[in-house]
């Protein structure tokens, strides 16, 4: 019952549209519709419509039409959507410091409220209502029943009080803030969800930084896929040898071994894998993909195709992220990794002592038992009334069931009389 | 949190966040996965006033799979199984899309109930009834929703409470049913033959009293 209270952000967590226009709207067009999460690598298909490119691959696997529209398409027609990317970003760092403006805006509000009330003993003003019409609300009252997940309140103080560490993260930076001075304030969140740099340390693209591995100078925008090489990467006078080579293209043996190399370092991260028909493979081929994808060959292989697939589809949404968003193998692998701890665990353990198994739920099996029992009278003692039960004669009906469990009554109609 | 989880969580809530469409979802148990829907049965139809339940499972591969639904509650309805409850709508079969959610399914089922597809039948015998005397069978769906769904009972003063009337629930006319009884037979025996025959409306004329005996005898 605890993933009710799990403190899941979505549009809810903004006030509704009389209180706040627009802003929950807003929230909700930043989601995918297929995950309802705010869109991680968004694209576009051929009829406009956008998705994460992960979740749009996964349900085109499926049946290759739009979710939304049901217009025919498939992967070739993905495009990926770099501005609504950017505004995510923006998006992402700004959503936390709109829910704190409203918060601290709505206590204001309310002690505003409190001292005119403790000034003047007439309980007039509107504001005051609409706060205790919010304390009275459907959501609070129903609490008792396991429901009302304590995020779900329209601008409660819950709904933004951090629970998870990143909220925690976001909103000590909001704790700092003074209010009085806004452009420091926009600044210092902004900063916050820039992805694997330490605060306020994101280098330029083109800044030298050290490979951590190898220790040598390496442009930061490329460090990643230096990284993913293996540190073979060459150093920029290389880059810059294979560029021209690439312009006087085919004028030498040596510039065309040059080319090849340079094919080979980013080919890999530059284009899509291909999706795979696996039932024409056979479980050699199938193990080659994946150890040339440097992805486990554990397990059978159902799960080989699993994990094949899945690593297919997340590695081709990291392609559609733009550049600084981009993901490293490692950290894909990572997900992978991820991915399929989540999806054994849904399965149920194996019984490990048999013995032991059924004396923990002897109760529940005696409770199935007793639950069976009477239906089985009825079936054997008539089985042409129990037929035609469904119908005629409901199994609550108080007139038909004497008639029902009396086999002598009611005739088997297999008998000729 | 998964991302089905996380899915499931939001669109719970946002069932509770949505006081116009009345539709709920609670839990049967700790699952998250197994979860009960509700709905008022649609006005001007035979169902309204009635409290509609559902059994959802949601898949593993939910989103990208259907849920399963079935009703808890017993309907009368073309393409609802009066027995089992399974239901047959497209959008939780073969026209299933991802963008669906728990509450817009939930809808639709409501508007399957405004409107029965007789030619796509579930239960055959229900679309039976359903084609040859519509009155009949509006009637027999009124019965069920007050029956099974709770729905007040306009005549609740007359016929006094207790007995459910087992020849209404078939959707037959008492005086067949009474007619067939005086010959000996026993009233549930009746009662489930002319119901196979589609004893109703205009077929009554065109079964002889012979065939209903022949299959009484049967």
């Amino acid at each position: 019952m605890n993933f009710l209270e799990a403190d899941v952000p979505d549009i809810t967590d903004f006030p509704p549209q009389e209180q706040a226009p627009g802003l929950r709207t807003l929230d909700g067009s930043f989601r995918c519709d297929i995950c309802g999460e705010l869109y991680d690598a968004p694209v576009t298909i051929i009829c406009g419509h956008c998705f994460c490119s992960a979740c749009i691959r996964t349900a085109l696997r499926t049946k290759q039409e739009c979710p939304r529209c049901r217009k025919r398409t498939d992967e070739a027609h993905i495009r990926p959507n770099p501005a609504l990317e950017n505004v995510i970003t923006s998006w992402k760092a700004a959503r936390p410091y709109v829910l704190q403006l409203i918060k601290s805006e709505e206590e204001a509000r309310a002690s505003r409220s409190r001292r005119q009330v403790e000034e003047t003993d007439t309980p007039i003003p509107k504001k005051r209502k609409r706060t205790t019409d919010r304390a009275s609300s459907p959501e609070i009252t129903d609490m008792g029943s396991s429901f009302a997940g304590p995020s779900r309140k329209p601008v409660s103080t819950k709904s933004i009080v951090p629970k998870s560490p990143t909220k925690q993260k976001k909103a000590k930076a909001n704790e700092v803030i003074d209010m009085t001075s806004p452009d420091s304030d926009a600044n210092d969140v902004a900063e916050l969800p820039t992805p694997r740099a330490p605060k306020g340390l994101a280098p330029k693209d083109d800044e030298l930084v050290q490979c951590p591995l190898c220790q040598k100078k390496v442009k930061y925008g490329v460090l990643n896929s230096h990284m993913d090489n293996g540190c073979k990467d060459p150093n920029s006078v290389d880059n810059a040898v294979k560029s021209w080579s690439k312009m006087f293209d085919g004028a030498g043996g040596k510039k065309k071994k040059a080319k090849q190399r340079k094919k080979d370092s980013d080919s890999d991260d530059e284009y899509p894998l291909p999706i795979s028909n696996y039932t024409t493979l056979k479980d050699k081929q199938l193990k080659e993909m994946l150890i040339e994808q440097e992805i486990p060959v554990t397990g059978d292989r159902a799960l080989w195709e699993l994990r094949h697939q899945r690593w297919v589809t997340i590695f081709n949404a990291n392609l559609d992220r733009s550049g600084p968003n981009r993901k490293t193998k490692g950290e894909l692998r990572k997900e992978l990794k991820k991915w399929e701890e989540d999806m054994t665990k849904k399965k149920k353990p194996p019984i490990q002592d048999l013995k032991e198994y059924q004396r923990k739920h002897k109760g529940e099996f005696a409770k199935l038992v007793e639950a069976a029992r009477p239906k089985k009278v009825t079936k054997s003692s008539s089985p042409a009334d129990s037929q035609s039960e469904p119908i005629s004669a409901p199994p609550q009906s108080s007139s038909q069931s004497p008639n029902a469990s009396d086999g002598k009554v009611v005739d088997s109609e297999e008998e000729p009389r | 949190m998964d991302a089905r989880l996380r899915r499931v969580n939001k669109e719970i809530a946002d069932c509770k966040n949505d006081k116009t469409s009345q539709i709920k979802i609670d839990l049967f148990d700790s699952s998250p996965f197994h979860l009960k829907g509700s709905f008022p049965g649609p006005q001007g139809t035979p169902y309204e006033g009635g409290n509609f339940e559902v059994d959802i499972i949601i898949p593993e591969s939910y989103p990208f799979q259907p849920v399963k639904m079935k009703f808890i509650t017993k309907v009368y309805h073309p393409n609802v199984s009066s027995a089992s409850g399974a239901i047959c709508l497209d959008i939780l079969k073969d026209a299933w899309s991802p963008v669906l959610t728990l509450k817009s399914t939930l809808i639709s089922l409501q508007s399957l109930l405004c409107s029965p597809e007789p030619n796509d039948p579930q239960d055959a015998e229900v679309a039976k009834h359903y084609m040859t005397s519509k009155a009949s069978f509006e009637e027999t769906a009124r019965y069920w929703t007050q029956i099974y769904a709770g729905a007040p009972d306009p005549n609740r003063g007359k016929t006094g409470a207790g007995g459910r009337d087992e020849v209404a629930i078939a959707g037959l006319e008492r005086a067949h049913v009474d007619k067939f009884e005086d010959m000996g037979f026993a009233r549930s025996k009746v009662i489930d033959a002319l119901r196979r025959l589609n004893y109703r409306g205009s077929n009554v004329a065109q079964i002889s009293d012979e065939r209903v005996v022949e299959e009484l005898l049967k």
